[in-house]
């Protein structure tokens, strides 16, 4: 467990965080029963602060405990393969390039019509209720397990900060709560003004964090001992290859390449069809800003490269080693993997500087979880509620944005309660598969804008259903455990490049091929 | 489309032309301060992605 000045140094910087994340509401001061004002900080975010945010879409739990995570532990827990988990890094190095030419023609499409979310944009361009609420809809669902996972990383951290202690799991239970409720308080009144201020903070103690351990790592023997280490040990898997050395670790499995690429690449794609990136992004002062500070958000990932690799400096590591072992290698609950950075941060810092970056990690899953909650109560108001509702005043749909952000909260801490740890880190790669089905009728449509509104409609609900199918195909319509990679006669392959690709070829043939009289009459409509 | 945004486009695209085709980097040698190639090589282009994409950034956004 941490030492006491530990403990002491994580609660005073929480301290801090939660000064922080109400002062926001001050700072700044615009009028909070304006959506604008309250979801989007009145619109006014400059380049650096931008940054920041959008870098704290980039470093969640799903950076700092997913990936390592996998790379430690493998796929499907099989020896060697970790590797396939070091996608994150092309993922994270090509979705800039993606966003430099898409969001900056998002946010002059938004500003000039005042949307919020990207459901807005959909409905103002295809004038379609039916595809907009979709699209709400689908970004709620992806939203909630990618919550789910941030409260997985906190919990990591708290087990991490408390092993050897006797009843875990309350205290655990307790503090996760008591988190939440603060959060929700202070999302309620800042809104994301409190949140971006909490952004800088906890990117600054991440970061130090990660210079701190790489710095000790580097000199004392490095990644190449580290390599060393994972790639001769003997397979710690009972059962699996036993006794056998994982051979493959420096490399990727030959049958894991085409796992590999669709998984980056449709990782890439989907990223800022994220509700909460969308709304980093329409946060922004000025489009050209947002262009050019995503341009050089590859920078940032070099951290996350780092994280990534810490599961393989975890095997090199004896501290580590001997405080991981504690905990089961697989199953479900707190298992090593998950432990990978917490463990390295306790086992190289003198404790009170783990304190601070351990703290730096958990509010990484406290501030994600705020703004994911902010973006889909948007989503929720705007896009569902205000279509049955639509004399709901500007204050009124603030108000109701408030509340749910609140309350989409505790449905992913219930959730994560109820379901096992193991498996909220499957439904966010799920999640990833349902929220690219929008990238047709978001991305496509700031380009195209005669695309048919029935073929995208069509086209997200075949997607939908087709990747949907695929994975409970493949875990036999039971409980997700591996999930998300289809056997074909090319290896395995993601199933979402196989779903986006039938969704886009419904659009394609049915925007193409129909008489252009048609299409033109839609434009018309 | 103006020149800008065709050096643009083609700046953008060469990281996916690089990185797409694993097959070309997936191996250990050469090591890098016993870093396999496969891992270092993706992470150099982290950064020559930062410095493509800021070039592309800078001639997408000069609207003249």
């Amino acid at each position: 467990m941490l030492a006491i000045d530990g403990i002491v140094a994580f609660l005073a910087l929480f301290v801090v965080f939660v000064f922080l994340g109400f002062y926001g509401g001050r700072w700044r001061r615009g009028d909070m029963s304006d959506l604008s004002e309250w979801a989007l900080a009145g619109r006014r975010l400059g380049t650096g602060l931008v940054w920041f945010l959008v870098g704290a879409d980039l470093y969640t739990a799903y950076t700092f405990i997913s990936v390592p995570s996998g790379v430690y532990a493998g796929f499907h827990n099989l020896p060697g393969t970790g590797s396939l988990y070091f996608f994150a890094v092309p993922y994270v190095a090509l979705t800039f390039g993606i966003a430099i030419v898409v969001m900056p023609k998002m946010w002059k499409v938004s500003h000039e019509h005042g949307y919020i979310t990207s459901a807005d944009f959909v409905r103002g361009t295809f004038d379609s209720r039916t595809l907009a609420m979709l699209v709400a809809v689908v970004g709620i669902i992806a939203e909630l397990p990618y919550i789910a996972l941030q409260i997985v990383g906190m919990q990591a951290v708290l087990a991490a900060m408390l092993a050897g202690i006797g009843d875990v799991t309350t205290i655990a239970e307790v503090s996760l709560i008591i988190s939440f409720i603060v959060l929700a308080a202070f999302t309620y009144t800042s809104g994301l003004r409190g949140v971006t201020l909490t952004a800088v903070m906890k990117d600054l103690l991440i970061f130090l964090g990660i210079i701190a351990v790489l710095a000790v790592v580097v000199s004392s023997g490095g990644f190449g001992a580290a390599f060393h280490t994972a790639t001769t040990s003997l397979s710690p898997y009972p059962g699996l290859n036993a006794g056998k050395a994982p051979e493959v670790y420096p490399t990727l499995p030959a049958v894991l390449i085409n796992a590999y690429w669709s998984t980056f690449l449709i990782s890439a794609v989907a990223l800022y069809l994220y509700p909460h990136a969308i709304n980093g992004v329409l946060s922004a002062q000025d489009p050209e800003k947002v262009r050019k500070s995503t341009s050089l958000l590859p920078f940032y990932g070099l951290g996350l490269g780092a994280l990534a690799m810490f599961g393989v400096l975890a095997w090199g590591n004896a501290a580590a080693q001997t405080f991981l072992k504690q905990f089961p290698l697989a199953g479900t609950g707190v298992t090593q993997g998950l432990l990978v950075v917490p463990a390295m941060i306790l086992s190289t810092l003198p404790s009170w500087f783990a304190g601070v970056a351990l703290l730096g990690i958990f509010i990484g899953g406290l501030v994600p979880a705020a703004i994911m909650a902010i973006s889909q109560a948007n989503l929720l108001t705007r896009n569902i509620i205000k279509e049955f509702k639509p004399n709901l005043t500007p204050r009124g749909e603030t108000t109701i944005s408030k509340w749910a952000s609140v309350v989409f909260k505790f449905i992913a801490l219930a959730f994560v309660f109820v379901v096992a740890s193991t498996y909220a880190i499957q439904l966010q790669l799920l999640g990833g598969i349902i929220i690219v089905q929008t990238m047709p009728a978001v991305f496509l449509g700031l380009f195209f804008r005669r695309m048919n509104k029935h073929s995208l409609i069509v086209g997200l609900l075949a997607g939908e259903f087709v990747g949907i199918y695929l994975v409970e195909l493949k875990n036999s319509f039971g409980i997700l455990y591996s999930s998300t990679y289809a056997v074909n006669p090319w290896g395995l392959l993601y199933i979402g490049l196989i779903a986006l690709a039938v969704n886009l070829a419904i659009v394609a043939v049915w925007s193409l091929v129909l008489p252009r009289k048609e299409i033109m009459g839609v434009q018309a409509a | 489309m103006r020149f800008k945004d065709i050096v643009a486009a083609v700046l953008i695209i060469i990281p996916f032309v690089f990185l797409l085709p694993v097959q070309t980097y997936d191996i250990a040698n050469p090591m890098w301060g016993g870093v396999p190639f496969f891992w270092w090589y993706q992470m150099v282009w982290l950064v020559l992605c930062g410095v493509l994409f800021f070039i592309a950034a800078n001639l997408l956004g000069r609207k003249s």
